[in-house]
């Protein structure tokens, strides 16, 4: 019963997301990931609150095609409310150009976290898209797929 | 003023909190003081980030640490004369 629960679960309409104050500021600008482009922290505060209760980090991609997140974390006591799914949300309005919206690629998620990013790419968040993660053995291949666009006059491959 | 290990700890840092993995496994390979290593692991361990790459970070540490260990006490030969 519990199994047919999980596998329905995702047909069930989706709780709403709690409300999120997005706070982002630039942390690094050489020598990130995603270079030339910088790596920044963004924090979630509840709005009218005093303290953060989610974060992460993130970057976009030199092709500018897709956002990179890397240590997201919530808050203990602010677990299992939608706050993690809040943020990406939120990081991914705020780093796509108007009218679109990014894809999101986790980097190296977790062996405690896979139920929560494999939620998400069953559809948990409408329009929030996830990609397969990113994991040190494929930077270097990721990192030539952007090189290789370059090479290709700035075509989309 | 910072010393050398601190530069070099706060760099490799720098390069795991922009994701920069590929760049700071290859800066704790070529490590070249157990100093440097031992700055770095306490580091990130500090800012909860020894584990962030499962077991990847910690085993190119040890790798390297054994490495800088074994070169150490090897005695060098002497082939002046």
């Amino acid at each position: 019963m519990k199994y047919l629960g999980r596998c329905l679960s995702f047909l069930l309409p989706s709780k709403p997301l709690p409300e999120l104050k997005l706070v982002v500021q630039q942390a690094f600008v050489n020598g990130s990931f995603v270079a030339p482009n910088a790596w920044y922290r963004a924090e979630g505060w509840i709005p009218g609150g005093v303290s953060r209760v989610c974060k992460l980090s993130f970057g976009v991609s030199p092709l500018l095609d897709r956002i990179y997140v890397d240590e997201l974390a919530v808050k203990a006591g602010h677990l299992r409310k939608g706050y993690a799914s809040a943020i990406l949300l939120a990081v991914a309005q705020h780093a796509s150009p108007a009218g679109t919206l990014l894809p999101v690629t986790a980097l190296h998620e977790l062996w405690t976290s896979h139920g929560f990013w494999d939620r998400l790419r069953q559809g948990r968040v409408p329009g929030l898209m996830l990609t397969q993660d990113l994991r040190v053995g494929d930077m270097e291949k990721e990192a030539r797929r952007w090189k290789g666009h370059d090479q290709m006059g700035g075509r989309a491959g | 003023m910072m010393t050398s290990t601190e530069a070099w700890a706060q760099q490799v840092l720098g390069w795991v909190r922009a994701a920069n993995w590929m760049r700071a496994l290859q800066a704790i390979r070529d490590a070249r003081e157990l100093s440097h290593l031992d700055l770095l692991e306490a580091w990130l361990v500090q800012h909860d980030l020894l584990w962030r790459l499962n077991d990847d970070l910690p085993k190119a540490i040890a790798s390297r640490r054994q490495a800088l260990t074994s070169s150490a006490s090897t005695p060098s030969m002497d082939c002046s004369g």
